[in-house]
């Protein structure tokens, strides 16, 4: 797998039910289709990138974040606008 | 008597079956609710299991039918709204008490079993069929339907409960923890409420067709309305207040572009209807509903959540199984009940149907025209799970007291009520009915 994907679409959280998220609020979650099939999706906060402020059809590169607690989430930031 | 699971055979999920085999043939008579409550209080009498039986037995007095002709059961055994009974706590005395218990403890408390019901209602005595209509009413209401047209019942108990317990949804459990492993974290890592991936449509929506939420307004605000004057919902029963555009624009987010307004609150209720087959209806206490037919989806989102344009193919798709199986058309709908918990499914429903004339993008141009019950155009003339609270059964109730004409203050006048669609939850995976005020 290249790691690039496109966004589709995205909505803004502003009550998570997940307790350790929840002040974070409000965050991005997007939905990344990626570029070897669309129908395979991942979400992500989008690091970077301001709160509602999220182009469908950018794309993006996968990366990995680091929690607290030493586990690797995979996240994605985006390195092109939409075409 | 356990019930079983239903075999896929017994749903009409694909395209091209034709007219349904038991078209009119089959039959609702009597309807029961129980009262409704935001949470359980503890008491026996309104726990899911007393909630039932009292849905049971004001549905059976309703159609007029003693109790030992009904010879089927169908039920849904889940009961919860995300709620669930703690592991470590001791089930209340009362409960043992009052009610006959099985070999599961919940039974009655937290989830429901045909065995549980038989046992606390031994007037129903001549019962021989009973099966699972697992996930809501609207499945429950399919396997019956099936059924009786099949001869595996004649007189049949449709059952559908709910239970909610102390806590904010959902927000127990996993999400709770400190870590999250397995398959959900796939999901909950990035902390995604229930409403998001209708969210993400209605993003997408709004985008692709040049549409914003604001839009959606009328449409709660007749929710609402219609919610009201439902005697049976929650919101009639506790907080009789309208909702107004501006309650609806100024609501908090949940997850942006769905708001507090947008996701149906999880309630305490039950509901149960008898169906017969129609030459017995017609001898009975209330003017029958017949069944035209039951379509349902079973197609899977490729990926965590469907797009926007895997809804709108699957709801094209039901829409022609719909009114293939029925023998209707678009035309022949005096009134929608399409599923609304979450609202933003309403429009994706009524556009896949071609609800007067809908095409895809313009269902929320047609909530600002006038879709009241007073119209030519109704729009969820029950109110749905937003005007009476989460139940998922609304819908199907009000297609059947418009039919039959005791719909109350919620009686629809700018349509003759003929012919009505309900179903849901989702448009991928829902299950679909068409009810007629005659057999043909």
């Amino acid at each position: 797998m290249s790691g690039r994907g496109t966004i589709y679409n995205h909505a803004v959280v502003y009550d998570c039910p997940v307790r350790l998220l929840q002040e974070d609020q409000p965050f991005n979650v997007a939905v990344v289709m990626l570029d070897e099939d669309p129908g395979i999706q991942m979400y992500s906060h989008l690091p970077g990138t301001p709160v509602d402020e999220v182009p469908p059809g950018a794309a993006v590169q996968v990366m990995f974040e680091t929690t607290a607690n030493g586990q690797k989430v995979p996240e994605w930031r985006i390195v092109a606008a939409p075409a | 008597m356990m019930a079983r699971n239903p075999p896929a055979a017994m749903f009409r999920s694909a395209a091209g079956l034709g007219p349904w085999e038991h078209r009119g043939n089959v039959a609702a008579v009597g309807i029961g609710h129980s009262p409704t409550a935001r949470r359980w209080d503890g008491r026996a009498e309104t726990s899911v299991g007393g909630i039932s039986l009292l849905a049971l037995r004001r549905a059976i007095l309703d159609a007029g039918v003693a109790p030992a002709e009904i010879d089927g059961l169908v039920l849904d055994p889940s009961t919860t709204t995300g709620a669930w009974w703690p592991k470590d706590k001791s089930i209340p005395e009362d409960m043992r008490a009052m009610y006959q218990a099985t070999d599961d403890p919940l039974d009655g408390l937290a989830q429901l079993s045909a065995e549980w019901i038989l046992a606390n209602m031994p007037e129903l005595s001549g019962v021989r069929f009973a099966m699972h209509g697992p996930g809501c009413m609207t499945t429950a209401i399919c396997v019956a339907a099936q059924a009786i047209g099949a001869g595996l019942a004649h007189t049949c108990l449709v059952l559908k409960s709910w239970h909610n317990f102390a806590g904010r949804y959902y927000q127990g459990g996993a999400n709770a923890g400190e870590t999250l492993s397995g398959s959900v974290a796939l999901r909950s890592l990035w902390g995604a409420p229930a409403c998001y991936g209708t969210a993400v449509q209605f993003a997408e929506y709004c985008r692709k067709y040049g549409k914003t939420h604001d839009m959606m307004a009328p449409f709660i605000e007749n929710s609402r309305r219609n919610g009201l004057m439902f005697p049976e919902g929650y919101w009639a029963q506790h907080h009789p207040q309208a909702i107004t555009a501006e309650d609806y624009r100024a609501a908090r987010w949940i997850a942006k572009p769905a708001n507090l307004f947008d996701n149906d609150m999880p309630i305490m209720v039950s509901a149960a209807y008898l169906f017969t087959i129609a030459e017995r209806a017609r001898h009975m206490r209330q003017k029958p509903v017949y069944i035209l037919n039951h379509a349902s989806s079973r197609t899977r989102p490729r990926g965590l959540t469907p797009t926007l344009e895997e809804v709108e193919a699957d709801t094209a798709l039901t829409a022609r199984k719909i009114y293939e199986g029925a023998g209707i058309g678009a035309d022949d709908l005096s009134f929608e009940n399409m599923y609304d918990g979450f609202t933003l499914f309403h429009p994706f429903h009524i556009e896949g149907l071609g609800y007067r004339g809908l095409r895809f993008g313009e269902a929320l141009d047609f909530y600002q025209t006038d879709i009241t019950i007073e119209g030519p155009n109704p729009a969820s003339p029950s109110g749905g799970n937003i005007g009476g609270g989460r139940s998922r059964f609304w819908m199907h109730t009000d297609c059947m007291q418009q039919l039959q004409g005791r719909a109350g203050a919620r009686q629809v006048t700018g349509v003759k009520p003929e012919v009505a669609v309900s179903g849901g939850p989702m448009p991928l995976g829902g299950n679909f009915i068409v009810w007629s005020a005659t057999p043909d």
